[in-house]
């Protein structure tokens, strides 16, 4: 008996966040039948499809669900992904901008101790002015 | 600034999931972190060091407050906080010779040690001061997932900062240990990206001697350092990725791992891989 390990993610935007994303992903481990490679092939087809189909009808439920009563209460504003805190500091670095000083402006003008306590808006707004999208408040 | 629990709700690097790749066991790393398998039982070390711990946490506290701290309220505390750690640990492994009165016992003589020897010209800056910073190469590149921890304190005496870190060992600590610690590299590293300095690292340690110790090694890092410490994270990343555990097979910290099983079945558990039109398939061993 052959066993395979399925899965399936997908990315989608955080809606009014840019550079963010939320993945979405599902694992299956089945067993499948030591015959053929046509029918293993098969088989696996039809697993992924089922994989698949399961994330993609868990995302629409979720889109169309209020949220409950149950979801656990916002801390204060979603704190800015490692992602989005490292295109900062490559950022910063193709500028010529220490990591020192990207932390005094950071302390400044957002009023945090780090990078990592930037939430995703300041994080988001700091980008835009280093990329001469938006000049500072 | 955000405590040390909501630095670990992102993916990030540890001081003790680098030592434990690096230091103590690939094998135990994966079991813990990867696969996440439950521990069959704790060490009594473990569950010692967390008593002893939150005990100079209080201790800390009190010298920061600026009253002074006495041993015999610090020793109840002790002996509070041990009875609530045995309740909240499971299966706590003691040595053959040792019992929990035992070690509630050397943990009062400790501590008592401990506060005989404070220094009452030294300041209490900080306690438990969590930091999170990016991990940065020679080159300015930075590495995605940051590097977290937290500073048991840093006092100040005479202008001078020192981060100082408490531990109980067994034994006298060899000479070159402080110098050659994964620890003082990693917080110092932190330290100087949170505040733009790097003071010095000490370590104080309270021996478990029958009349026990406390020693002090006080060392520092360069910048060289920091930046072989880098290295080192981009090569146990890749090391992760390609699922590298390797058993370390005559390692001290085997006796006191809550791996031995899983361990000891590993090598006829793995499975292996094959490819079939692009999509891999395991076959089971």
């Amino acid at each position: 008996m052959l066993k395979a390990i399925v899965s399936y993610s997908k990315k989608i935007p955080v809606p009014d966040s840019e550079f963010s994303s939320q993945g979405f992903s599902l694992s299956l481990e089945a067993e499948i039948p030591d015959r053929d490679p046509a029918s293993i092939q098969a088989r696996l087809h039809e697993t992924f499809e089922l994989v698949k189909n399961s994330v993609e009808s868990e995302l629409v439920k979720q889109n169309s669900q209020p949220p409950t009563s149950s979801a656990k209460p916002a801390a204060g504003p979603e704190k800015a992904s490692n992602k989005q805190i490292k295109y900062l500091t490559d950022l910063a670095q193709q500028k010529n901008i220490t990591l020192s000083d990207l932390n005094a402006t950071i302390r400044k003008q957002c009023g945090v101790t780090g990078l990592y306590d930037l939430s995703r808006k300041q994080c988001s707004d700091l980008l835009d002015e280093m990329n001469g999208k938006r000049k500072a408040a | 600034m955000s405590t040390l629990s909501e630095y670990r709700d992102r993916p990030h690097w540890s001081f003790s999931a680098l030592n434990q790749f690096m230091n103590i066991c690939s094998l135990q790393y994966g079991f813990q972190r990867v696969m996440k398998l439950p521990q069959t039982f704790t060490s009594v070390n473990l569950s010692f060091g967390s008593a002893f711990h939150r005990c100079l946490e209080w201790i800390q506290l009190t010298r920061k407050d600026g009253q002074s701290v006495k041993r015999e309220e610090a020793a109840a505390l002790f002996q509070t906080l041990w009875l609530r750690q045995i309740k909240e640990d499971r299966l706590i492994k003691f040595d053959d010779d040792q019992n929990a009165d035992d070690i509630s016992r050397q943990g009062r003589d400790m501590i008592a040690c401990l506060i005989d020897k404070l220094d009452p010209t030294e300041e209490v800056i900080s306690i438990s001061e969590a930091f999170a910073v990016p991990l940065v190469d020679a080159w300015g590149e930075s590495l995605e997932t940051p590097m977290i921890g937290e500073i048991d304190t840093v006092v100040q005496k005479a202008g001078l900062k020192t981060l100082v870190d408490w531990k109980t060992s067994g034994a006298r600590w060899p000479k070159q240990k402080p110098h050659l610690d994964l620890q003082p590299t990693v917080f110092l590293y932190g330290y100087q990206h949170t505040h733009g300095e790097t003071p010095d690292f000490r370590f104080d340690v309270v021996v478990k001697n029958k009349t026990p110790v406390l020693e002090s090694h006080i060392t520092t890092r360069t910048a060289d350092q920091f930046n072989r410490m880098v290295e080192c994270v981009k090569r146990v990343e890749q090391m992760i990725q390609a699922e590298h555990w390797m058993p370390s097979e005559q390692s001290f910290y085997c006796g006191g791992c809550g791996y031995q099983e899983a361990c000891r079945g590993w090598h006829r558990q793995r499975a292996r891989t094959i490819s079939i039109g692009g999509t891999d398939v395991r076959k089971a061993a």
